[in-house]
């Protein structure tokens, strides 16, 4: 009897010597905000829009919210569910548009296009458009802490996202808009050392022809405007 | 008491067991040892494809070991640079491809059991047909030629067109070869309205003056390019403007826009030795200034300068490297006919140094070409077809040749190395002249006694066959 026992307990434990194939993901495919690679327009889980920077014919820009997903590619565009969060926006409808996203044919990426239009209100006041992905008959939601994106709107100068500190200085709406003015350039992601001096000295440049005409230029805070 | 005084001794001899030397339960082997010989000496110089042929001998105390051999060639300057792997016996015969310049040969045995590696390192020099040399620019407006006249004494001419198929930028005026820290060698032509780099290897033509800033100046206008002396930071001077690039960091090789403030910047510029650090000498309000980090900053005298260096007051004529870190300065006096050499001293404190008079230097006011020593008080200046010394503390000017009668000078340039990075055996004791000579342009080598006259009072060397020499720069060997 205890002999059966021991070769009974024997084949059981054979038994894991079996090789198993790879089992692959088969579950309903996940979809989430994509925040590891920076995109252009895109830091982490918000960004900032603003018209100021724009020249004044530029009436609406889409902006493209990036997005990823767990699961296989498909041979087929798949639809991705959105919806703006109502109880958190500060939202105008005429100011925006939220358009159909979708995962394209064989692509594990995507994105949430937004439109955004410039209208007289966002003078003067901010929109903060709260969006959210929601199940759609292709994608459930994916990584519960990358699923809400904000979008902040504005037609007035703001601090934009990619401000640094460590080479203009501290942050103003003038500084902000000299340096605009000086350089064109409103995106200060990804720069490196020599084109960031350029980009300095350019607004160096600026800031002392603006002196020789009209003395100190002060920022709305009635502090100097100086660059290091 | 018996029984304790049993329990003190056992207790006595477990102690003692301490004192029992442990002999181990290793046993100690030789190592195998490595002796690594060649019959090739420890230099090896050879021209950029030529055929390399070096062989390794190795011996071991302890034969057997197997070992892996590999053979690789390293910039001398061992800095942000790949390494080229050449072969992976203990012989090679192969053909180097990697750029002219200075590198060590390494060759590395590792044990394969052991992992231990034992190398032996030879000094490669790498050179090519236009590795060193005088680069003379001769000609006029468009119909202008680069040439080398080669150490050996034989003369590459046309290098520009051979390598390009296209004539020089017109109108050029400066030719100018620079090394960085990272141990590139940039070379360039300033030409009236702009200019072009080159590589230093074969002259090829790399980018138009409008491409070595991000954006180009709207007036166009180069006085000078230069390096400070550690090649840490590059200069460029348009139109009276600074263009700063520092080469210490990542991006584009790209002047930016020009330091801000309200001044005129003299072609005579003053390189340093520390970090990006160089002084200027603003035209418009004939004072000096220093940058760092991208900034101009007026320079002001301590108590005790033998000058005022916020206000000299007076017309910079030239300026050039001098013993040390001094720079000597000639200048004139705005409203007559006098002139005064001032000494700079970029290290010190007290940066106005020395101030003297020049009282006795014969048709210094028509001179048009200076060369100042980097090892005498001393300046050079020619004048039609005469070359005089300027004794600086003596204050007097004593001729040092003269040229037969109709020979006109036309450039003169002394060998000097740029700070650090380079070193020649005749450092500041060669000096060439550019002379016309029935409309041929000669380029006369002097050598430069330890009077700072000329050995012999005549020249040493002359290459003929030039249109009128316009600039002359040497090249260091890369």
């Amino acid at each position: 009897m205890q002999r059966l026992l021991y070769l009974f307990s024997l084949i059981i434990l054979f038994g894991a010597c079996k090789k198993e194939a790879l089992q692959a993901y088969s579950s309903t495919a996940l979809v989430y905000f994509y925040e590891a690679a920076r995109n252009k327009t895109i830091t982490d889980d918000s960004t900032t829009f603003s018209f100021a920077v724009m020249p004044a014919t530029v009436q609406s820009d889409t902006i493209y919210l990036p997005l990823r997903i767990i699961g296989e590619a498909a041979k087929t565009d798949r639809q991705v569910g959105c919806e703006l969060i109502a109880e958190s926006s500060i939202a105008d409808a005429s100011c925006y548009e939220i358009l159909p996203a979708i995962i394209p044919a064989n692509s594990y990426t995507g994105a949430i296009p937004v439109k955004v239009n410039r209208m007289p209100v966002l003078k003067t006041k901010e929109m903060r458009l709260w969006i959210r992905i929601i199940n759609s008959p292709d994608f459930k939601t994916g990584v519960s802490d990358q699923l809400k994106y904000l979008i902040r709107l504005n037609d007035f100068l703001s601090k934009p996202s990619s401000w640094r500190d460590n080479l203009f200085g501290k942050y103003s709406n003038v500084k902000f808009d000299l340096i605009i003015k000086a350089t064109g350039v409103v995106d200060y992601t990804g720069l490196d050392y020599i084109t960031e001096r350029n980009l300095l000295q350019q607004c160096r440049n600026a800031l002392y022809v603006y002196e020789n005409e009209h003395g100190i230029l002060y920022d709305e805070n009635g502090e100097p405007v100086v660059f290091q | 008491m018996t029984r304790q005084l049993y329990n003190c001794l056992c207790l006595l001899l477990i102690v003692l067991t301490g004192c029992y030397k442990d002999k181990g339960n290793y046993d100690l082997h030789p190592i195998n040892e490595l002796t690594i010989t060649s019959t090739t000496p420890d230099t090896i110089l050879f021209n950029q494809f030529d055929r390399i042929k070096v062989k390794v001998d190795i011996a071991q105390t302890i034969p057997g070991e197997e070992y892996s051999y590999r053979w690789t060639a390293y910039s001398y300057l061992n800095v942000g640079r790949t390494n080229d792997t050449l072969g992976f016996g203990t012989a090679i015969d192969t053909i180097v491809r990697v750029n002219p310049g200075d590198y060590y040969l390494l060759f590395a045995a590792t044990g394969k059991k052991t992992g231990i590696t034992t190398f032996k390192k030879f000094f490669m020099r790498v050179s090519s047909i236009y590795s060193e040399g005088w680069i003379v620019l001769d000609g006029e407006g468009s119909d202008q030629q680069l040439s080398l006249i080669r150490p050996d004494g034989s003369i590459m001419r046309n290098v520009y067109q051979t390598a390009n198929g296209e004539n020089l930028p017109a109108n050029g005026f400066r030719v100018r070869v620079l090394n960085t820290y990272l141990g590139d060698q940039d070379v360039f032509l300033l030409t009236k309205n702009g200019g072009v780099s080159m590589d230093y290897i074969s002259f090829r033509k790399q980018l138009n003056y409008q491409n070595w800033f991000f954006q180009a100046p709207e007036t166009i206008a180069p006085s000078n390019i230069f390096y400070n002396k550690l090649g840490v930071a590059g200069f460029l001077i348009n139109n009276g403007k600074v263009h700063y690039i520092p080469f210490s960091y990542t991006g584009p090789r790209r002047y930016g826009a020009p330091l801000e403030g309200d001044y005129v910047i003299s072609p005579h510029v003053f390189p340093m030795m520390s970090s990006d650090n160089a002084i200027f000498f603003d035209t418009k309000y004939q004072r000096f200034l220093t940058h760092g980090n991208g900034k101009l900053t007026p320079l002001i005298s301590p108590a005790g300068s033998a000058f005022d260096l916020a206000n000299v007051g007076k017309t910079l004529v030239y300026a050039g490297e001098s013993n040390n870190d001094f720079h000597n300065c000639l200048f004139k006096d705005n409203n007559a006919d006098k002139y005064y050499v001032y000494r700079i001293n970029t290290s010190a404190a007290n940066i106005a140094a020395e101030k003297y008079e020049v009282a006795d230097a014969p048709e210094i006011k028509d001179a048009k070409f200076f060369a100042s020593s980097g090892i005498y008080l001393q300046i050079y200046y020619a004048v039609g077809n005469r070359i005089y010394l300027l004794d600086i503390p003596a204050q007097k000017a004593r001729l040092v040749y003269t040229f037969p009668a109709g020979v006109q000078i036309t450039a003169m340039r002394l060998k000097m190395a740029q700070g650090l990075l380079i070193q020649y055996p005749d450092n500041n004791r060669t000096i060439t002249v550019g002379a016309l000579e029935n409309n041929e342009g000669k380029v006369y080598s002097f050598s430069i006694s330890n009077t700072g006259d000329f050995v012999n009072n005549t020249y040493s060397k002359v290459y003929t066959g030039f249109k009128k020499v316009i600039d002359l720069e040497y090249k260091n060997r890369k």
